[in-house]
C-alpha cells in the first residue's frame, strides 16, 4: 500500500500531466485540500465518526486528511484537558500588581506627554461612560475630557488627580461667582457632592496653615465634621437602600485629608472615624481588596484617605486608599495611644467576624474575657463589624471542613481552653 | 445650581458600573489609562490569556508569568489605537503568541550556552488529566509547534487549542477565512509529517 506521502505525490503527478501550469494547479490542488481538511474538521466536531468522513474523499486524499485529523484530534484534547485550578489569593495578588503597572506606566506616560490627563477619580467604578469619538471631536477645547465639555471640565478640575489645580480654579471659581454663595454651598456639600473636595482642601489648607501645636485640635475638629459628613453620607444611603435602590447605586467612595491617630485593633484611627483596610469593589460579592498604603503610616500622618461609604455605616467605612501627604515632624499630635501591634497567643486562631457577631458573644463563645480578646487584638473599643479578623481562642471559633481542630460547644455548654 | 445629595454630575446620563460596559467604551478610556476601565478589561481577557499560553507550554507558574507580562506589555502600548483597532483581543492573542515565542528563544540560548537549572519547556507537562501517552503526545505537539512559522502556530492555537472557529479566528488575525484554511492545512500537515519522522504512533 502506499505511503500518504506517495499518493500523494502521485497525485499530483496525475493531476500535472493534465494541468500543464504546475504552478495553478498546485494552489488548486492545496485549496481543495485544504477545503476539505476544513470540511472533515467540521464534521467530526458534529459528531461524524472518522471512518465515515473520510469515506467520502478519494483513497489519497482520505490518506493525508487521516493523519491530519488524528493531529487536530489530539489538538482538541489538549483543549478540552482541564486547566489547573488557579490560587484565587494569588489572582488578587496579581490584579494589585497589574494596577500597580498602570499607575506606574501611567505617570512615565504622563511626564513624557503633559497633555496626557487621567480621566475621572481613580476609583471611579461609577461614572460615565465616555462618548463616541464623533461627538468628541465637536469638542475641541474640552477634547481631553470626551464630550463632557465644559461643566464635564470644571467637574474635572475638582478630582483627586488634579487637586493639584485646584487652588487656582477655586480661586477662579471664588473670584467669578459670590464668594460667600459658593462657600456656603461647599459647606452645606457631603461626600459625592460637587463641591466636597473644596470643602476638604479647605480643611487641608486649615490644618497645614494652623500653628503646630494646635493641629491637634485642628484635625480633631476637621474629623468631627468629616464625621458628621459620613454619617449624614451614610444616613442618606441607608434611605435610598431602604426605598429600594441598588447597592451599587448608593455605595460611592470620596476622599478626604485626616490626620492618622493609630489603630484600634486591626482597623485605622481617624479621629472617631474607623477605617477598615480593606474595601469590596463589588458591593454584592463579598470579597474584597486590601487597602493600598502609599507612604510611611505613622500616628500623626497626615493622610488622603479614599474610604467606601456604606449605607447606614457612619462610624465605619471601607479604606480605598491612604497617601500620607508629608513626613511626621516633631510638632505632629501626640495621638491618643501608643500602637499596639495585635500578637496571636499560642492555642488562637483567626475567625472572620460574622454578620450579628458582638465582643461579649465572642468572648462567652471563647470562654475568655473581653478584656482578653480586645488585648490581644489591641481593640480599644468593643465595636467590632463584618469581615473583620480577629484572634480568638480556637474554642470560640466554629468548626469549619476539618472537625478534628476544633470540638464545638454543646447547646448552652462552654468547653474550657485547653 | 447644584444640588445636595446627588452622586452624578448634571447633564450627563446616570453612570453605570464598568462592567457594563461595551469593549469600544472599554478602550476609548483604557488610553488615558483610566484604572476601573483597565481593570474590567483584565477581569474579561486574564483568564483566557492565561488558558492560551498554558495550553501552548504546559508549565502552569511559568504561565501565570507569562500571562502577567502580556498585561504589562498591554498596558505599554494601550495608546497606541493602531496597534488594537481591528481586533483587541486579536491583538492580545498575538501579544500571547509574541511572548511564548521568545520564552521559547530565551530557554534555547540557555540551552546552548549549557544552563542545566533552566527547566526545558517541552518536558515540563504535568497535567494528570491527560494520560501518560496523550501527555506525550500533547509534548511533541507542542515541541513540533516551535517548527511552525508564527502565523501557522497562531492559526493552530487559536482553532485547535482554543476552540475559535475558522470565522472567529479570521476576526482575531484579521484575515480571510480562505487564508485562514491555507494556513492551518499547511501548518496541520507539516506537524503529521514532524511527527512520522518521529515515528509517533497516533
Amino acid at each position: 500500500m502506499q505511503s500518504a506521502e506517495e499518493g500523494f505525490s502521485n497525485a499530483r503527478n496525475m493531476a500535472s500531466r493534465m494541468y500543464p501550469d504546475d504552478e495553478q494547479y498546485e494552489s488548486v490542488f492545496e485549496e481543495r485540500m485544504a477545503d476539505h481538511f476544513a470540511d472533515a474538521v467540521a464534521r467530526l466536531e458534529d459528531g461524524e465518526s472518522v471512518d465515515s468522513v473520510l469515506a467520502s474523499y478519494s483513497a489519497h486524499e482520505a490518506n493525508e486528511l487521516r493523519g491530519m485529523l488524528h493531529i487536530s484530534a489530539h489538538m482538541a484534547a489538549i483543549q478540552h484537558a482541564p486547566l489547573p485550578i488557579r490560587n484565587p489569593q494569588r489572582q488578587v495578588l496579581r490584579r494589585e500588581q497589574f494596577m500597580e503597572q498602570l499607575l506606574l506606566e501611567r505617570t512615565r506616560q504622563e511626564l513624557a506627554d503633559p497633555h496626557l490627563q487621567a480621566t475621572a477619580t481613580p476609583a471611579g467604578y461609577r461614572m460615565a461612560p465616555p462618548a463616541r469619538r464623533s461627538e468628541r471631536s465637536k469638542q475641541a477645547a474640552t477634547a481631553r475630557h470626551g464630550a463632557l465639555g465644559w461643566w464635564g471640565a470644571l467637574q474635572e478640575l475638582f478630582t483627586v488627580g488634579n487637586m493639584r489645580l485646584a487652588p487656582i480654579a477655586i480661586t477662579l471659581v471664588l473670584a467669578l461667582t459670590s464668594a460667600l454663595g459658593l462657600w456656603q454651598v461647599s459647606t452645606a456639600s457631603l461626600p459625592g457632592d460637587l463641591t466636597y473636595p473644596i470643602k476638604s482642601w479647605v480643611k487641608m489648607m486649615n490644618l497645614s496653615m494652623s500653628d503646630p501645636a494646635r493641629v491637634g485640635e485642628v484635625s480633631a475638629a476637621a474629623a468631627e465634621t468629616i464625621q458628621a459628613d459620613f454619617a449624614e453620607s451614610a444616613r442618606r444611603a441607608a434611605e435610598r437602600k431602604a426605598a429600594g435602590e441598588a447597592l451599587d447605586g448608593i455605595v460611592h467612595q470620596e476622599s478626604v485629608y485626616l490626620v492618622f491617630e493609630g489603630y484600634d485593633g486591626r482597623l485605622l484611627k481617624f479621629g472617631d472615624i474607623r477605617v477598615v483596610p480593606s474595601w469590596q469593589p463589588n458591593v454584592n460579592d463579598p470579597a474584597s481588596l486590601p487597602m493600598v498604603v502609599e507612604g510611611d503610616l505613622q500616628p500623626g500622618a497626615n493622610v488622603w484617605l479614599t474610604v467606601q461609604i456604606l449605607p447606614g455605616q457612619a462610624d465605619v467605612v471601607q479604606g480605598v486608599r491612604a497617601e500620607v501627604q508629608e513626613a511626621v515632624t516633631d510638632s505632629a499630635p501626640a495621638p491618643t495611644a501608643i500602637p499596639c501591634t495585635p500578637r496571636r497567643p499560642a492555642g488562637w486562631g483567626n475567625y472572620t467576624v460574622q454578620r450579628g457577631d458582638t465582643l461579649s458573644a465572642l468572648a462567652v463563645r471563647s470562654n475568655a474575657s473581653v478584656r482578653q480578646i480586645a488585648g490581644a487584638n489591641c481593640l480599644e473599643s468593643d465595636v467590632i463589624i463584618r469581615g473583620q479578623l480577629l484572634y480568638l481562642p480556637q474554642a470560640g471559633i466554629p468548626p469549619t471542613a476539618t472537625p478534628t481542630e476544633v470540638s464545638t460547644p454543646g447547646p448552652g455548654g462552654t468547653v474550657p481552653l485547653p | 445650581m447644584m444640588s445636595r445629595g446627588q452622586v452624578y454630575p448634571l447633564r450627563q446620563a446616570p453612570p453605570s458600573p464598568v462592567t457594563d460596559w461595551s469593549e469600544e467604551q472599554l478602550l476609548e478610556a483604557a488610553t488615558t489609562y483610566n484604572e476601573a476601565a483597565l481593570g474590567e478589561l483584565y477581569d474579561r481577557y486574564e483568564a483566557r490569556i492565561f488558558s492560551y499560553i498554558y495550553r501552548r507550554i504546559g508549565d502552569e507558574p511559568l504561565a501565570e508569568d507569562l500571562t502577567a507580562q502580556v498585561f504589562v506589555k498591554m498596558l505599554q502600548a494601550i495608546r497606541d489605537r493602531r496597534a488594537w483597532h481591528s481586533s483587541f483581543s486579536g491583538w492580545l492573542y498575538r501579544i500571547a503568541h509574541n511572548v511564548v515565542i521568545d520564552q521559547y528563544r530565551q530557554r534555547d540560548r540557555h540551552a546552548q550556552v549549557g544552563l542545566d537549572e533552566t527547566p526545558d519547556i517541552a518536558n515540563e507537562n504535568d497535567n494528570p488529566a491527560l494520560s501518560a501517552e496523550a501527555s506525550l503526545t500533547a509534548e511533541s505537539i507542542r515541541f513540533a509547534m516551535r517548527q511552525l512559522t508564527d502565523e501557522q502556530a497562531e492559526v493552530l492555537s487559536l482553532r485547535f487549542l482554543e476552540g475559535y472557529s475558522i470565522f472567529e479566528v479570521a476576526g482575531l488575525m484579521n484575515k480571510t477565512e480562505g487564508a485562514i484554511k491555507a494556513l492551518q492545512y499547511r501548518a496541520v500537515a507539516t506537524l503529521r509529517n514532524l511527527l512520522e519522522h518521529e515515528q509517533l504512533h497516533l
